[in-house]
């Protein structure tokens, strides 16, 4: 150790640390490179955190301004289109990280007994940067941001007893306007940030606590991967090809920005959600306005607090797969969601 | 509760404790519940609104408004007849759009299509879009609650 080592490690007592993370290793077979979207996702998280910050020097959060504000970031700003092009590139790549990382570790029954808390997490997690895809969505104050807003906070309207007070809670009002704005705001640059902090600190730290999990049946073919340094310079290896694709990305494909938000104006033609938010779209676009006498956004709402329990509760309903006998259902079911989704994104696309 | 516990003032203190801190927290979280709850201000209601000349909306065409902050669709048919509906679809809220080559109401957000007597006929919104009063006093299209 050099003096300035010694002198970090006589403050911090790092040594400890370092001397853990290189005994701790992962697991080296056949599907171990689906490993990497678990890291490639706090990856665009933490580009999300910094591209979010610069566009805070300039964004401004009220109808007469928010549209302006980014309007001038992309036409004035210096690479202001960059930072804004690479805010929502980031996202989209993110949810497509968590979404692999997820299927992966589902297929993989990486949630099976001790893991169930890092699945939990883990899944929260998605709901959350679902979240950020959404709040981050009205912020341009743009005509689709406001019938995205609109449709989405429609939604729970049906929720019984509560329905009503949770839209009023989530607009500010009756209708979006400008305290919408300002509450979405808040939960994407404030709170949802906060939350996925702790929810991520939570996911990583269990992952050091149970390590990898090696998949049912899977025999490690040679001595696993000492994660400090090796496996951090495959990290970063991923980590440099996500931001090659991000920034190619970014600078052919820049973002648009709609024409400022106009409440009398109708929904225009063709108005679409981001490609994570089709199945849903598509789905309430299929189902009939009534199934045996209850309005399909009932039928929806239900449906979706189904999913979302199920997914929650996968570790306790494939307890088979905690013994080590993985149940063949549970990968059809996962089949079933992928293909689910690809279909209704596709019909989305294409209709 | 198991009736051979015994009382120690330690677990009398701890859960004592508990019971305090839960009573201190309550009016904290009522608080901070009503502050996210939007307050209900009461704003002036318009009874009748002037939606402007009968002449100034040509022939199967339509014009969208504000009723006390509720968007209104107001259509001249090809008939000559003036109605007014509300343009927020019955499904999600969109706004919707009138289809003058068709003519029916049609909102592009999830298709749901509304014909003249503002009935659902086709995609998904449960219910028809509501309609309003029309009065024509001299040239002026006057709007209230049906």
């Amino acid at each position: 150790m050099n003096r300035f080592s010694l002198w970090i490690d006589e403050r911090l007592h790092i040594g400890p640390l370092i001397q853990f993370l290189s005994k701790k290793t992962v697991p080296r077979h056949k599907h171990s490179f689906w490993y990497i979207f678990g890291g490639l996702a706090f990856f665009f998280f933490l580009v999300q955190l910094i591209t979010g910050v610069l566009l805070l020097l300039y964004y401004s959060p009220t109808p007469e301004t928010a549209n302006e504000s980014l309007r001038f970031i992309v036409s004035q700003v210096p690479y202001g289109w960059f930072v804004r092009s690479l805010h929502s590139w980031s996202a989209n790549l993110m949810v497509a990280a968590v979404l692999l990382h997820l299927f992966s570790t589902y297929f993989m029954r990486a949630y099976r007994r001790p893991r169930e808390l890092m699945w939990i997490s883990g899944i929260t997690l998605l709901l959350v940067v679902l979240g950020f895809g959404f709040t981050g969505y009205l912020l341009p104050w743009d005509t689709t941001a406001y019938f995205a807003t609109q449709i989405g906070t429609e939604i729970p309207r049906t929720i019984p007893v509560i329905g009503e007070l949770v839209v009023q809670i989530l607009r500010g009002g009756d209708y979006i306007a400008g305290e919408s704005l300002k509450r979405l705001f808040a939960l994407h640059v404030a709170i949802l940030p906060l939350v996925s902090l702790g929810l991520i600190g939570l996911h990583i730290t269990l992952n050091q606590v149970h390590g990898t999990s090696i998949p049912i049946g899977v025999t490690p073919t040679r001595r696993g991967i000492p994660f400090f340094p090796n496996y951090l310079y495959r990290d970063m290896i991923a980590w440099t090809l996500g931001l090659m694709l991000l920034m190619f990305l970014s600078i052919l494909l820049p973002v648009k920005l709609g024409p400022k938000v106009d409440p009398l104006a109708s929904a225009p033609p063709g108005i679409k959600p981001e490609w994570y938010f089709l199945t849903l779209y598509e789905t309430l676009r299929l189902v009939p306005a009534m199934i045996l006498g209850i309005s399909s956004e009932v039928v929806v709402n239900v449906a979706v607090v189904a999913v979302i329990l199920t997914a929650l509760l996968i570790p306790f309903l494939d307890q088979a797969a905690g013994a080590g006998r993985p149940k063949r259902i549970f990968t059809v079911l996962g089949v079933i969601g992928i293909a689910y989704m690809i279909v209704a994104i596709s019909l989305a696309y294409l209709t | 509760m198991n009736p051979d516990r015994q009382i120690t003032r330690r677990n009398f203190l701890s859960e004592g404790l508990v019971a305090w801190l839960f009573i201190t927290i309550l009016p904290f979280l009522y608080a901070l519940m009503r502050y996210i709850i939007p307050p209900n201000i009461r704003e002036k209601i318009v009874e009748v609104i002037n939606a402007g000349k009968y002449t100034d909306i040509p022939f199967n065409s339509a014009k969208i408004l504000r009723f006390n902050k509720k968007a209104i669709i107001l259509v001249r048919t090809e008939q000559d007849q003036v109605k007014a509906f509300s343009a927020v679809c019955t499904h999600l809220g969109c706004i919707v759009e009138f289809k003058s080559d068709r003519r029916l109401f049609k909102c592009n957000c999830h298709g749901s299509e509304f014909d003249l007597t503002g009935k659902n006929i086709a995609g998904p919104a449960p219910s028809p879009l509501k309609p309003y009063r029309v009065e024509l006093k001299e040239d002026n299209v006057l709007v209230s609650q049906a």
